[in-house]
């Protein structure tokens, strides 16, 4: 009898001692700093510089949000002098955005900065990595009055601009695929703070070692994304067709604006002396929602088509010569390449940056107006 | 865990060995009816003594014109009809209406009573005269004759049948059970009257006797349930049994379960279904519940109106319930997990709304959630044991002081409010109010794992308790029986009710002997 309590009791208080251990790694939201935005910049001496945003939960606090700027030698170094500034523990679980400046990223070896980021299962994958024109530090310490706070405005930014096909945008967790596929090159968007506004400018386009290569803007980037077939909302397009007459006023009265809502994309690999060739078809049907000048949709469609298709071919041609000049190719051709052409792309694979700058690349524009709106001319 | 519920077990059982045995001190009335009144008086008077509500009339029986004397119970008996039919007859009629032509045998001469009543029994031994004196009968002894006469004249104190107040329905019956189980009985024959209902009468209880009827099917229920039933019940060794509860405690499978392993309802039309379905009902005396064994888990989310409303309604209704048991027994867990330890996975608006509110609170998220809920389970509790006008107050008294008031003051937060307020409405879902108390219940441990261990706390206690659900048998039977030991074909009738001209056979789950619920199903149905 007395025997069988002892193991009763011995039982329960092993039982909460096995429970009590457990509240070690118990933190309550309160007492959390989530860190929602943070920055990295160099300053003139080539120091790291972590900037960080997080919001602020007390109620006595006037403003909601605390920037912190430390110098440090690598990310998570900064944690400490973080946590010395801010008023509770550190999380990096909710993360949105991290900026880095342009001068950072032409770099080697930045990327290892992220290394923090990817390690811990905790951190937030889906933050949006950022370029930044210029010093990242005034955009942190940026504080619009009539947006939410910062970290919040340039994700929501950045989502919808990305909506509306006017920059790519890449999560660091789409980043390190980017980064390890030799077949594609990495892009991030890019913005910086204009007359007291954050714009984004457009895609930055890194070559395969994240070094900054150059940049295209959010008209370029719609057409990338045609190209990429990753078009998510209805892409506008407005088109100046230099073959039309220009009538004489200050305005443009040979443009053309239109949807594409869908995009066909057929892809077509060769190989022949030493260069890849790309032969890109594009089905594109067309809405036409603005027309400057004078014309008969119903019966010359296919003139319209016409222009249209031939402005598009330049443009889009264009763009990937200056991709090709750059050395990078974010467009996934070179997917196309690996799938199709495998023996001749793992001769190249280790630099298909330079066979891609080399590579032939045709681009075939077939549009078909849909609609043409409520009037005829 | 397991190895203490033994331990408890153990020591229980070595506890009401120890009581049985005292038990045997207590005599029963002994010995038998005498050929002279005055002895039999005399037994009678030692037996009820300081009975005050014992009535003894004697008279002259007019047949024989000897002297009798007729003992009942002022209150338990019936005074119209013994008045009427008893009283009046023995006194006054002189024609023996069934004595032509039969003569019993024997050396004395057996009366026949002119007694207009339905049942009369006749007793020789005092055990018996004393048990129907107690149950409301009326006895007779005559002079000269060395047995007695009981007559039924039960005729106590009884409430009208009206509707279950725990198991309301919209469009089921209006009418509920009462606390005599031949009323109650009745009320379960009303449904079924068919000649294979059977009941098995026992008597439960060493002091107070208290008559237990297990009504079964006999060409559906499975002999194997009747038996183990009878079993149980007929091992009980307890004084008294005052009502279903406490027989569903004494003969349940885990007595330290916080689940309820039988289904004890209210509501004849439930105990008919449920009849219907092979399963078999113990109607206890005295106690206006029946008992229903035995019992899935299924049964405790169906409620006798999703058979009453058109099937995708109640399909919905019980898709809503199992959610909303669910949302009962985990929700404030998994608030208090989330801002505790994995607030990765609130929403980043979501989160910034509860940081601000959160910063206001002095205390803990555990601590904050567990006086909301032990407020609200006071609120609840004060309702109930409250008369309706009053109790309507302390709800809204309750309600606008906890809710607004606290909040203002800091003591919690505005979610938390939210939390525990729908996590009370979840839990008031539950047809079932013996599950719904359970699933209150269970909300606790989960709290306090998910306060030590976050979501792995939660998902801990998940664990275990399905691990106990699935272990849990009731009348020996699986507990989670559709779902468990997976019968697909029961389905039909578990998280969605389909239609009922779908449900051709009789739940797979119960072990019913005949299997087909529609069309021809009794032996001689093809002759007619």
């Amino acid at each position: 009898m007395m025997k069988k309590r002892i193991c009763c009791v011995t039982v329960v208080v092993s039982l909460l001692a096995i429970l009590l251990s457990g509240c070690k790694d118990r933190v309550d939201l309160e007492n959390v700093t989530l860190l929602l935005m943070i920055g990295l910049d160099l300053d003139e001496n080539n120091n790291l510089m972590l900037y960080s945003s997080s919001p602020v939960f007390s109620r006595e606090a006037k403003s909601k949000n605390e920037t912190t700027k430390v110098t440090a030698l690598t990310a998570r170094d900064a944690r400490g002098a973080l946590e010395a500034k801010v008023s509770a523990l550190i999380s990096i679980g909710k993360l949105q955005n991290v900026l880095i400046s342009k001068r950072l990223l032409r770099h080697k070896g930045w990327i290892q900065l992220l290394d923090v980021l990817y390690r811990d299962s905790k951190a937030g994958s889906n933050a949006r990595l950022i370029c930044v024109d210029g010093p990242v530090e005034p955009v942190m310490f940026f504080k619009p009055d009539n947006k939410r706070r910062l970290p919040l405005h340039v994700a929501k930014l950045v989502d919808t601009a990305h909506e509306r096909n006017l920059v790519e945008r890449s999560t660091i967790f789409e980043f390190h695929r980017l980064l390890f596929d030799k077949a594609i090159t990495p892009f991030m968007t890019e913005l910086r703070l204009v007359d007291k506004e954050v714009v984004l400018t457009g895609t930055a386009l890194l070559d395969n070692e994240g070094l900054y290569q150059t940049v295209i803007n959010l008209k370029e980037n719609q057409l990338l994304q045609i190209i990429q077939d990753e078009q998510l909302a209805d892409l506008s397009l407005t088109l100046v067709l230099p073959n039309v007459k220009h009538e004489e006023s200050v305005f443009e009265t040979r443009a053309v604006s239109f949807y594409v809502t869908e995009v066909k994309r057929k892809v077509k690999v060769d190989y022949a002396q030493g260069r890849f060739i790309f032969d890109i078809d594009l089905d594109l049907p067309i809405h036409v929602t603005e027309l400057l000048f004078p014309f008969d949709v119903i019966h010359d469609a296919s003139k319209l088509e016409a222009l249209i298709n031939k402005q598009m071919e330049q443009k889009m041609e264009a763009l990937i010569k200056k991709m090709q000049k750059a050395a990078v190719d974010p467009t996934g051709l070179g997917l196309y390449a690996r799938a199709y052409r495998y023996a001749d792309f793992k001769k190249v694979s280790e630099d298909w940056e330079a066979s891609f700058a080399k590579a032939d690349v045709k681009v075939h524009v077939r549009t078909k107006v849909r609609d043409y709106g409520e009037v005829r001319y | 865990m397991e190895l203490l519920l033994r331990l408890f077990k153990y020591f229980n059982r070595r506890q009401l060995q120890a009581a049985a045995q005292k038990e045997k001190d207590r005599t029963p009335a002994r010995g038998a009816v005498q050929n002279t009144l005055r002895a039999n008086l005399e037994a009678i008077r030692s037996i009820f003594s300081h009975a005050p509500d014992l009535v003894i009339r004697s008279f002259a029986f007019h047949q024989t014109g000897s002297q009798a004397v007729l003992i009942y119970l002022n209150g338990l008996a019936d005074k119209n009809s013994i008045n009427n039919n008893v009283l009046y007859q023995l006194m006054f009629e002189s024609e023996d209406i069934a004595g032509h032509g039969k003569r019993p045998s024997g050396t004395v001469k057996m009366p026949v009573l002119p007694v207009t009543l339905g049942h009369i029994s006749t007793f020789t031994g005092f055990e018996h005269i004393e048990l129907s004196i107690l149950h409301g009968k009326s006895v007779l002894f005559i002079d000269g004759i060395p047995q007695a006469y009981a007559f039924d004249t039960q005729g106590w104190p009884q409430r009208a049948i009206s509707d279950s107040q725990i198991e309301a329905s919209l469009k089921g019956a209006h009418q509920g059970f009462i606390e005599t189980s031949e009323m109650n009985v009745a009320l379960i024959r009303r449904y079924i009257s068919s000649r294979e209902l059977k009941i098995k009468e026992l008597s439960v209880g060493s002091r107070v006797a208290s008559k237990v009827s297990i009504m079964y099917l006999e060409d559906v229920t499975h002999p194997e349930l009747v038996a183990e039933m009878e079993r149980r019940l007929t091992s009980l060794n307890v004084d008294c049994i005052l009502n279903t509860g406490e027989l569903a405690e004494l003969i349940e499978d885990r007595p330290f379960s916080l689940l309820p392993q039988y289904i004890t309802t209210e509501r004849p039309d439930t105990a008919a279904s449920q009849l219907l379905q092979g399963r078999l009902c113990v109607v206890v005396d005295r106690s206006s519940s029946v008992l229903i064994a035995p019992a899935g888990i299924a049964a405790f989310f169906q409620g006798i109106d999703d058979y009453s409303t058109r099937w995708p309604v109640a399909t919905f209704m019980r898709l809503l319930r199992f959610f909303a048991c669910m949302l009962a027994a985990f929700l404030p867990g998994i608030y208090i997990a989330c801002i505790s330890f994995n607030h990765e996975v609130i929403p980043l608006d979501l989160i910034l709304s509860i940081g601000q509110f959160r910063a206001a609170v002095p205390f803990p998220p555990f601590i904050e959630a567990l006086i909301m809920e032990i407020t609200l389970e006071m609120l609840r509790e004060a309702g109930v044991r409250l008369p309706a006008p009053v109790g309507q107050t302390v709800g809204i008294v309750g309600g606008i002081v906890i809710g607004q008031a606290a909040v203002q003051a800091g003591i919690v937060s505005n979610l938390m409010v939210v939390v525990v307020a729908s996590t009370a409405v979840a839990s008031f879902i539950l047809p079932n109010f013996d599950m719904a108390s359970a699933v209150r219940l269970i909300r606790f441990p989960v709290m306090i794992l998910a306060s030590l261990f976050g979501i792995v706390g939660i998902i801990a206690a998940f664990m275990v308790l399905i691990a106990h659900l699935i272990t849990l048998t009731s009348l020996s039977q699986p507990f989670t029986v559709p779902i468990a030991p997976l019968r697909i074909g029961d389905w039909k009738d578990v998280f969605v009710r389909l239609p009922l001209w779908n449900m051709l056979k009789r739940p797979e789950s119960v072990k019913s002997l005949q299997k087909i619920r529609m069309g021809m199903n009794r032996t001689g149905d093809e002759d007619q």
